[in-house]
């Protein structure tokens, strides 16, 4: 890879065209991986694609770019301070909308720190539903028999199962 | 640019992923999404799980239990959480019927509780874990003669992973500890045990299990008077069920063994004209210079502070002291690393709390027993 290269272009699986920058792709493996690929070579124009919805992606490099001078020289307690407030602000998502494509990304593209942040969010979210609203976005059904929903109801009164 | 198709649908999560998430809710969150579906529920049942869970919830939200003495009410517990909110423990079942005394072990969720039981000594146990309502009855000991005075000490061995209760019995003419028992959760039995160490020794109350290790300070006698009693620590290996003795550093009068960066540690506290200071040791294993095996290192001093401190425990890495400030009873916490100092006032407590570390977990007590006495329970209720 050539040393000018500092932003690296990529499409979304929707085929946009996104830009990001070497230093925030770092944060992703997968991307690293990418960036060592011949295709980045100043002489190369094939354009990488990532498995990630455009609507994501957006969010995704969003997040590098903002984490990416941390992870890249280390950062001072007041730094993590703020970054962590950031982070609060950034999560703060509609969870049918995006929460789960970023849990899907951050894991696809090995980003530890967003797969932590989104996975912590998504248990924060789930704390307050029901056990409905629990089926409606995992896509679950109730396959209890009326026997087991008897025992469990047994083993912890109160306990509901809509 | 091509036209972009907003893509609103949640997608399906893979199984990795969902488990990631859910192990970070609260176990009694996850007893109620049991009520999802089968699978959940078996998910929530299954060793690798209920480990995870515990990990994330030692890592990431320990919590403290507050036990209050005063106004007559058994096992009158406060939590407090690692958002530093504080919430009244649940009342169960187990106080219509049982007659719960007091918390005496605390480890992955799982409460050794005494019940009080003027005619039993020593008062009968229980293993109850409040977070998924379980119980678990532990039978009586046969012990040859009545033991007044006695220790209880509860722990986990991650090498034969198995919790353990142990109860080292003083002689009512002196206290020499004379009867050892220990109790299986896997098993399910009581055994006894040699008390293989050569000299007089009398436990503190309070022990700590660290890596499979039971830990108590221990008295030594070597002179007549009780004033010359050496301090030394008594270790009881959980898996090969063999006591040892460690020497201790020079320690003050107010000391308590705990844990800290997976270690043993002990707090000790002096006061002069009322003026307090903590110092806090931990051991460090591995064969040494002097042919030791432990050795004590001084990881922290604080500053002197301004009233009788009694040390508790160490949690989320914060010295835990409690203090009568200003007629309030209060924690104050001391952070080894940041040399801060936190106070905090805590519920209402006449005579001042017990402090035990305290995690919420999905840990099983074993044993069907413990479903069949909690129905009984809950129909009492």
């Amino acid at each position: 890879m050539s040393s000018s290269v500092e932003a690296i272009t990529v499409l979304s699986s929707d085929g946009d065209e996104f830009k990001i920058t070497v230093s925030a792709a770092k944060l992703s493996k997968p991307l690293n991986w990418m960036l060592e690929d011949v295709c980045f070579s100043d002489d190369c124009d094939e354009v990488p694609t990532i498995e990630v919805n455009s609507k994501t992606l957006v969010k995704v490099i969003e997040y590098c770019e903002k984490h990416a001078p941390r992870a890249n020289s280390g950062a001072s307690d007041s730094d993590a301070e703020e970054l962590k407030k950031w982070d609060i602000e950034f999560m703060k998502m509609d969870v049918k909308d995006i929460l789960f494509h970023i849990l899907m990304a951050a894991n696809y593209l090995h980003m530890e720190g967003l797969y932590d942040l989104a996975c912590q969010t998504a248990a924060d979210l789930m704390k307050g539903m029901t056990v409905s609203q629990i089926r409606k976005i995992f896509h679950i059904k109730n396959d209890f028999s009326s026997e087991e929903q008897e025992q469990l109801r047994r083993q912890h009164p109160g306990c509901s199962f809509d | 640019m091509r036209e972009k198709r907003v893509n609103s649908d949640i997608p399906f999560l893979p199984q990795e992923i969902i488990r990631n998430v859910l192990k970070r809710l609260p176990a009694k969150t996850l007893i109620r999404f049991q009520c999802v579906c089968r699978e959940w529920r078996n998910l929530f049942r299954t060793k690798s799980f209920i480990a995870d869970h515990l990990g994330h919830s030692n890592n990431q939200n320990p919590g403290l239990l507050f036990q209050c003495f005063d106004g007559g009410d058994p096992l009158n517990l406060h939590c407090l959480d690692s958002e530093m909110q504080v919430w009244e423990f649940p009342k169960s079942p187990l106080h219509d019927y049982l007659k719960p005394d007091k918390i005496v072990g605390s480890y992955n969720g799982l409460l050794c509780v005494q019940i009080n039981d003027p005619h039993v000594s020593p008062h009968p146990l229980l293993v109850w874990n409040p977070s998924i309502r379980e119980v678990r009855l532990v039978p009586a000991i046969n012990f040859h003669q009545d033991y007044e005075d006695y220790n209880i000490g509860f722990g986990f061995s991650p090498i034969i992973n198995d919790y353990k209760i142990v109860i080292a019995c003083n002689s009512q003419c002196y206290t020499e500890i004379s009867a050892v028992q220990v109790y299986s959760l896997i098993s399910g039995s009581w055994r006894e045990v040699q008390f293989s160490l050569n000299c007089t020794e009398c436990l503190s109350d309070e022990s700590v299990t660290v890596n499979g290790i039971m830990f108590w300070l221990g008295s030594k006698r070597v002179g007549k008077d009780t004033d010359d009693d050496e301090v030394q620590i008594v270790s009881f290996d959980l898996a090969n069920e063999v006591f040892t003795s460690i020497a201790t550093p020079k320690l003050h009068l107010w000391t308590r063994l705990t844990v800290y960066e997976e270690k043993l540690a002990i707090v000790s506290c002096m006061t002069n004209s009322e003026l307090s200071v903590v110092d806090l040791w931990v051991m460090e294993e591995g064969v040494h210079t002097s042919g030791e095996i432990w050795s004590w290192t001084k990881r922290y001093t604080s500053n002197p502070y301004p009233c009788w401190l009694y040390p508790q425990t160490i949690w989320r890495n914060e010295i835990v002291c409690t203090a009568d400030i200003e007629n309030k009873p209060t924690a104050v916490l001391f952070n080894p690393t940041t040399k801060r100092i936190k106070k905090h006032v805590i519920m209402k407590c006449d005579c001042g709390p017990d402090i035990l570390n305290y995690v919420e977990s999905l840990v099983p007590v074993g044993g069907m027993k413990s479903l069949q006495i909690f129905s009984m329970a809950s129909t009492h209720s």
